[in-house]
């Protein structure tokens, strides 16, 4: 079902959960990088082991994720600052899906949200064939 | 994929058939509510119902169940995954659900038939999720159009089916595209149609539905109750004495005998036969522009510029047709000033706007047209091409104030038909006119029996509007110089042999090399042999 199709600009983007199961990467670590340095809800926040039921809104699929992802989603709510204009590109990506769950978005509507770059140049970041921080093209099109 | 027919036109055109199950369950829409249900309601209800039968019937063709995160799957069960390319898979595993948000749901271990992992997905989660929401169907999903959407792009096929089932069904009844079962009508007695018309008669004007109800005494705790207007509207629409006069949305009851005569049959002057149309393209700009500032129904709404429905005064030149019937036409331009109804020629209120006094008219919507004008175009003796200007009243959009721009009278060069060896001829003559008119339009006539027995005469050789033409440029050109005619003239000549839309009469001129074209709209005959 994961067949590779090249993305275009109307292609939606999503945090594939899986890739950073299947690659082994630390997606907890990941998660960790993000939060402030000074960040209360960290540091007093949950077990940092402890993992939940994350649920696809479009697809209703489950992934077993760190809890630490709906403390951080708390700090992007309270954070205008949260999707950080001196992040590369591919932070600022990994960010706006923290901030609205992991909805899938378009190139476009990435760019609405971090206002740099262009659409085009975000699609050339995340549509390669090689994926970084496990962004890649939602199997929900829709 | 199978492909669906409640998607096609072709299925809502030539397939869809009302059932007796869709009767039945309207009639029990109508019993469990008792109320009256509108031909719009029937018809979403049965187009919805059939959608649905479809959506199921291809849900069952599927291998296995719809998923949707509120359902309960068990270990074993095959599910389809719409959002997933259709895959179908079998779970096979159940366990808790862990999520701090949500109290208890499941999740469900799938394989797919494809092969790879086994994926996790939601259930027995009854909470809000896309998948979840209550319209969230297999044809949603697909991509397909909803029933709502269904509806509206076939509505008026799908209306005109369900009218037809329900208009002939011996167990309903209607009015007006609104329905109720026969059975639950309350009663009637046959006396009541002599009070109701007494009524009419001692008001001498049409009478609400809710002021006959209470002359009649059937008010039910000093109110009409919406069964009782139904039943006394269905009673009065099958009695002949009885006659519907108000708009669309009022219903105005008023006699029969109290009506003209001509009301039902369209006037000799302004039928027209729908086979004889015409093709605007082949018109130049010049010729278009002439035909847009004819003011006949005949004129395709396209062809005319569009009134915006806020405009509280309009003018228009009175062409032969209207002035000879008596009656206006309701084109673009003049639309928004008529109340209409599709189910019965509407009694509106003209007010003089010299004199201030009223009298009746009569909108055919069918036709286009407005009768009841024939006393007011004597009394001020208007010609044809009359500038007549049309003004909505403030209070009441059944009144409508008319009138005229007035002129001190003198005498005008004009021409005036005279009637030679049973032909229609021309001549140049002074008339004392009173008002602003369309010189080019204007004929006035010498004696209305003779023209009427050309008339007459025309229509039993079925006379051709080319004929007619050759006839009329020939005879006009000699009232000019350069022997030339004005295309607004031709019309009115032709049309007073027989009816003919302008743009017919334009094309005819147009596709016949004998005719030539000058400018400013002006036509010379080019041979002197007929074709």
């Amino acid at each position: 079902m994961s067949k590779y199709i090249k993305p275009n600009i109307d292609t939606k983007f999503h945090i594939d959960f899986y890739w950073w199961e299947k690659t082994g990467k630390n997606l907890r670590s990941h998660i960790q990088s993000l939060f402030k340095a000074e960040s209360e809800m960290y540091h007093a926040g949950y077990d940092v082991t402890e993992t939940f039921d994350w649920i696809d809104p479009e697809t209703g699929e489950i992934s077993k994720i760190p809890m630490l992802w709906l403390q951080l989603r708390e700090e992007a709510q309270d954070d205008d600052e949260f999707i950080d204009e001196y992040a590369s590109l591919i932070s600022g990506v990994f960010r706006a899906f923290v901030a609205n769950n992991n909805v899938p978005l378009t190139s476009v509507e990435l760019y609405q949200l971090l206002e740099k770059q262009s659409p085009e140049m975000i699609l050339q970041t995340i549509g390669r064939y090689r994926t970084h921080d496990g962004i890649r093209p939602s199997p929900f099109q829709g | 994929m199978k492909q669906r027919k409640t998607q096609t036109p072709e299925f809502w055109q030539e397939q869809f058939q009302i059932n007796p199950n869709d009767v039945e369950v309207i009639s029990n829409q109508i019993i469990d509510e008792s109320r009256i249900f509108s031909l719009d309601e029937i018809a979403f209800s049965i187009a919805q119902q059939t959608c649905e039968d479809e959506e199921r019937r291809m849900i069952e063709l599927q291998d296995g169940r719809l998923y949707q995160p509120k359902e309960h799957y068990e270990v074993d069960e095959k599910v389809f995954f719409p959002q997933l390319d259709f895959a179908v898979g079998t779970v096979n595993q159940v366990r808790g659900g862990n999520h701090p948000n949500y109290d208890q749901f499941s999740v469900i271990g799938v394989t797919f038939k494809t092969g790879g992992r086994t994926r996790e997905f939601v259930a027995d989660f009854d909470y809000d999720h896309n998948l979840n929401s209550h319209h969230e169907g297999l044809a949603d999903i697909q991509g397909f159009l909803t029933p709502e959407e269904v509806y509206q792009t076939y509505q008026t096929t799908i209306q005109n089916k369900v009218k037809a089932t329900f208009d002939n069904h011996e167990d309903f009844i209607g009015f007006q595209d609104r329905y109720f079962l026969k059975d639950l009508l309350p009663e009637f007695q046959e006396g009541l149609f002599n009070i109701a018309d007494a009524a009419i008669d001692i008001h001498s004007k049409p009478l609400t539905i809710d002021t006959l109800v209470a002359e009649i005494g059937l008010l039910d705790d000093g109110q009409a109750t919406d069964i009782n207007r139904f039943m006394i509207n269905c009673q009065l629409a099958a009695d002949a004495r009885f006659t519907d006069v108000g708009p669309t949305g009022q219903v105005l009851w008023y006699l029969t005998r109290l009506q003209p005569d001509n009301l039902g049959v369209t006037p000799p002057w302004l039928a027209s036969d729908s086979a004889e149309d015409y093709d605007v393209s082949i018109l130049d700009e010049e010729l278009q522009e002439i035909l847009a500032d004819i003011d006949d129904e005949l004129v395709h709404p396209d062809d005319m510029p569009t009134v915006d429905e806020d405009v509280k005064e309009v003018t228009i030149g009175l062409v032969y047709p209207h002035w000879r019937a008596g009656s206006l036409p309701v084109t673009t331009k003049t639309r928004s000033f008529f109340p209409q109804s599709s189910y019965n020629p509407v009694l509106v209120e003209f007010i003089d706007g010299r004199s201030g006094d009223s009298f009746s008219g009569w909108v055919v919507q069918q036709e286009n047209y407005v009768l009841g004008l024939e006393e007011w175009y004597k009394k001020y003796s208007l010609p044809v091409g009359t500038f007549i200007t049309l003004k909505k009243s403030t209070d009441d959009p059944t009144k409508i104030v008319i009138d005229y721009q007035p002129v001190r009278s003198q005498r005008d060069w004009v021409r005036q038909t005279t009637i030679s060896n049973n032909k229609l001829r021309f001549k140049m003559n002074t008339g004392a006119i009173g008002c602003k008119y369309d010189e080019l339009m204007m004929i006035g006539l010498d004696n209305s029996s003779k023209v009427d027995a050309l008339w007459n005469k025309a229509q039993e050789r079925n006379l051709s509007v080319y004929d007619a033409l050759c006839d009329m440029i020939l005879e006009l050109s000699k009232l000019s110089p350069q022997s030339t005619v004005h295309i607004k003239t031709l019309y009115t000549a032709v049309n007073i042999l027989r009816r003919a839309s302008p743009g017919l009469i334009f094309q005819e001129l147009v596709n016949n090399p004998e005719f030539v074209g000058m400018k400013h709209g002006y036509w010379s005959y080019g041979s002197s042999d007929k074709k």
